[in-house]
């Protein structure tokens, strides 16, 4: 028990701190405030941004986790990409075509594109990137599964044949990226090979790296294929506390959370860039392990319950949108607005569960089955959405459903996750997972994709129309499948979407304005550049 | 004495292989492994989620598919012949990780090491000299108070008032990156002015205890009948205590230097991470976070040995200059 006391004083300790330099801090930030309106510019000699190592900005030297991608994506590129609408668009290869069965697809490649150190790029080198990447597996950047074989038809021509039909194709290849012949051809260890390696046909050109000290410095390619890089250099620093590094001059643009944004609101100095965002909470019910969650109404009195909007408003000040339940966010090309919402209903969350047979007989607050057992769960979390786990169990306990929270670090919560060691659980992810890990289709080769087994959902009906949408060329009719399959994740609810973030993002206009409205990451390439 | 010298070796040996088998096997028990990145906290952090099939890949490919008892022969036979292993995330081999980034942790943790040693003795001297005067007591008030405050939560203090308030100093890291520097002092200096805030909260929270020790020490020895002596010839109080008592009363305080290089060592890894300073503990909390298990066991190996070496040397420079002990 004194252990514990002094901990707590520990903390509060820290919170007076904290409260106090910040306060300290905050005096500060206002005597800046006297500056006029500037006018936004929109390129730039040098821009700064907060660093960190995130691995050499190569396939293979990138780290799994975090932003290392993004510096890969300043200096290589992919044969098309896709634009903010997730349309596909010209990159080395500006011309494409299907064939008729759409297993071969033909790309033309754009002339006169040159590799960093001055040779010409051609199609010996996407034939060879992709044998290369097939026996060396890169950590990000890698050609599609699906491809089953690339020849080049001639110097500008290649020939992409594929397992099966899949409309998504072209945006799956939008994530390879393409390595030069003349530097990896004789790399057989290419985990180990940074030396000056990271030579691409990009915007950007690698010139300095420190893995020690977590710093990058990128220059514009002044032969780059695309339009003019509108920033000359990209420098990465690190930047301990990203909030005062930006305050200082430091860094020229931040992310920011929704408590300290307000810091920035109705100053001219700053500008704030708000971005919706993909990236969702969701709350997952296992019903392999508690069986009174395999119910659709049980399931569908927990989705009335929790009151989403409340979340939002608490746990993210309002900087966030209320999760459907159709799993897709309202800004998807394919959301379903007639899918079942769940609207906060305590009434009606406690009619199905008085439905369902469980009774709160002796008015204590929580419900019981008919063998007087009560209705309890644990809830498993990460330290991170400890706070919204608490609100939840309040929202629950509205209901009679009783909580026990288990938060764990972000690890454990994600093994635990894998294996189906949870009865509820709080997962966060943006990786466009979200409908695919509720199918049962084998082979797709994700480790998500053992999710719905895991959880013990199994819905044929699902898995068909997921399939169904993936073969489906017409976007009239594929539309149509993804509002059914919307309808039935909705319906039956085998995970909530809690709510999808927005990402808050801070600058200074009279440094650079030229950032992307379409993306939320400070270190795209469509920040940069327009290709 | 040579039959002690081997008992002494083989206690050492046997520390060791008990250290490097808890490292081995500590990381492994963690949930998880470093291959499982399923979530990400934000946004901003994205995540690659990676295949079955590249898993399976990647376990095999750093061994990690074996059973454990073998990975751990592997890893023992590995040392043996001076190889650390090969990182999983940083990839690059554990060594050449290391060997960049201890210097500038062994940087900080002697700076401090020898500045609050400095410091503690003179001013624990001082105290002796004016015992219960004025100055004593408040400078024994004064040092209880901040050898209590934790170093990294000093750290934050020193972070904002000195760099973020008043801006004499930078915020993070270790140079002025992308410089282009005129001459090697100037370039000495970028390092210093960056290592400074990072050392004085080392040295601050460190320097209580150095302090105390001092202050006692002298106090005995000025109590000792040989001082009478000294007294009786009329020298000055000042001479007296720096010139005939402080050579005995140094001697608890240099075994507390070599004692509390791993104490420190410890406090070293919570500010590196308040100033994201580049030394091995910014490295440790990474690897930890991302479960390379080459990386953290060889942090682990690394600092275990350059504590059992102050240890060490502490044993031999107490029998040179105590001579009572060891014969």
């Amino acid at each position: 028990m004194p252990k514990k006391r002094s901990l707590t004083m520990i903390i509060s300790l820290l919170i007076i701190l904290a409260l106090s330099c910040s306060l300290l801090y905050g005096c500060k930030g206002k005597e800046a405030k006297e500056t006029t309106k500037t006018e936004g510019k929109k390129t730039a000699d040098v821009i700064k941004l907060a660093g960190g190592d995130w691995g050499y900005p190569t396939p293979y030297g990138v780290y799994p986790r975090g932003p290392g991608s993004r510096k890969m994506g300043l200096v290589y590129d992919s044969l098309v990409g896709t634009d903010a609408k997730g349309k596909i668009v010209p990159k080395l290869a500006d011309e494409w075509k299907a064939s008729e069965d759409g297993l071969i697809y033909t790309l033309k490649l754009r002339s006169n594109v040159k590799w960093h150190d001055g040779k010409p790029f051609t199609s010996d080198d996407v034939v060879f990137t992709y044998s290369y990447m097939m026996k060396y597996l890169p950590v990000n950047g890698g050609c599609p599964a699906a491809v089953q074989q690339v020849e080049a038809v001639d110097e500008q021509t290649i020939k992409i044949k594929i397992k099966e039909a899949d409309v998504d194709f072209l945006t799956n290849l939008s994530s390879w990226v393409m390595i030069p012949k003349h530097i990896w051809e004789n790399v057989t260890d290419p985990n180990n090979f940074t030396d000056n390696s990271a030579v691409g046909t990009g915007p950007y050109k690698l010139t300095d790296y420190s893995k020690e000290h977590g710093t990058y410095r990128f220059a514009a390619n002044a032969d780059f294929w695309g339009s003019k890089p509108r920033v000359n250099e990209i420098k990465f620093v690190p930047a301990g506390e990203a909030v005062l590094a930006f305050d200082q001059g430091e860094i020229d643009r931040n992310s920011v959370t929704p408590d300290i944004v307000s810091r920035y609101e109705n100053d001219t100095e700053y500008k704030i860039m708000r971005y919706e965002t993909s990236w969702a909470y969701r709350l997952y019910f296992n019903m392999a392990k508690r069986p009174e969650l395999a119910e659709k109404s049980f399931r569908q009195a927990i989705a009335y319950a929790i009151d989403r909007r409340e979340l939002v408003d608490k746990i993210e000040r309002g900087n966030a949108v209320p999760g459907s339940p159709g799993v897709l966010h309202p800004n998807n090309e394919y959301y379903n607005s007639k899918a079942a919402q769940y609207s906060h209903d305590i009434k009606k969350a406690k009619e199905l569960l008085n439905s369902l047979g469980y009774k709160d007989a002796d008015a204590e607050g929580i419900l019981k089955n008919s063998r007087g057992e009560k209705l309890s769960f644990q809830l498993l979390c990460d330290d991170g959405s400890a706070r919204m786990a608490e609100v939840i169990k309040q929202h629950l306990a509205e209901a009679g459903i009783e909580v026990v929270i288990k938060s764990v670090d972000m690890k454990t919560r994600d093994a635990r996750f894998k294996d189906g060691d949870y009865e509820l659980c709080i997962n966060g992810s943006g990786n466009g997972e979200d409908l695919s890990e509720l199918t049962n289709i084998s082979g797709k080769g994700k480790a998500t994709s053992t999710t719905a087994k895991t959880m013990g959902y199994d819905n044929p009906e699902v898995d068909k129309l997921y399939t169904g949408q993936q073969k489906e060329k017409d976007p009239e009719k594929r539309k149509e499948i993804m509002e059914k399959l919307q309808k039935i994740v909705a319906e039956e609810v085998p995970k909530l979407t809690i709510y999808y973030t927005n990402s808050l993002a801070v600058h200074r206009p009279a440094v650079y304005d030229g950032w992307s409205a379409d993306t939320y990451h400070s270190d795209s390439r469509s920040n940069f550049v327009d290709d | 004495m040579r039959q002690k010298t081997r008992m002494r070796l083989i206690e050492y040996a046997i520390t060791i292989w008990v250290v490097i088998t808890l490292n081995f096997l500590l990381p492994r028990l963690i949930p998880g492994d470093p291959f499982l990145v399923l979530t990400s906290q934000s946004a901003e952090d994205e995540e690659i989620v990676l295949s079955e099939e590249q898993r399976e890949f990647l376990f095999h490919y750093y061994g990690l598919d074996q059973p454990v008892y073998k990975q751990y022969f592997i890893y023992l036979g590995e040392l043996f012949r001076g190889n650390m292993g090969f990182s999983v995330y940083y990839k690059q081999p554990v060594s050449h990780i290391v060997m960049h980034r201890l210097p500038w942790t062994v940087f900080m943790v002697l700076s401090s090491v020898i500045l609050s040693t400095l410091i503690g003795t003179i001013l624990g001297c001082f105290s002796a000299w004016r015992r219960e005067k004025w100055v004593d007591k408040f400078l024994f008030l004064f040092m209880i108070f901040f050898s209590e405050i934790p170093s990294f939560l000093l750290g934050l203090i020193l972070l904002f008032v000195f760099a973020a308030g008043l801006g004499l100093f930078p915020l993070a890291g270790a140079v002025t990156h992308f410089a282009d520097f005129q001459s090697g002092w100037e370039k000495a200096w970028d390092v210093l002015h960056h290592a400074f805030l990072p050392i004085a909260a080392l040295t601050i929270s460190h320097l209580g205890g150095t302090y105390l020790l001092g202050r006692n020490s002298m106090t005995t020895v000025l109590e000792k009948d040989y001082l009478r002596t000294a007294w009786a010839k009329g020298l000055p109080k000042k001479r007296v205590i720096f010139r005939h008592a402080l050579k005995n009363a140094l001697l608890p305080i240099v075994t507390r230097v070599f004692l509390s290089l791993g104490s420190l060592v410890g406090g070293a890894i919570l500010v590196e991470n308040v100033f994201s300073y580049p030394g091995l503990g910014t490295l440790m909390r990474e690897s930890v976070r991302v479960q390379d298990y080459p990386v953290i066991q060889g942090i682990f190996l690394v600092v275990t040995v350059c504590v059992l070496l102050a240890n060490f040397l502490a044993d031999v420079v107490y029998r040179k200059i105590d001579p009572r002990v060891g014969s």
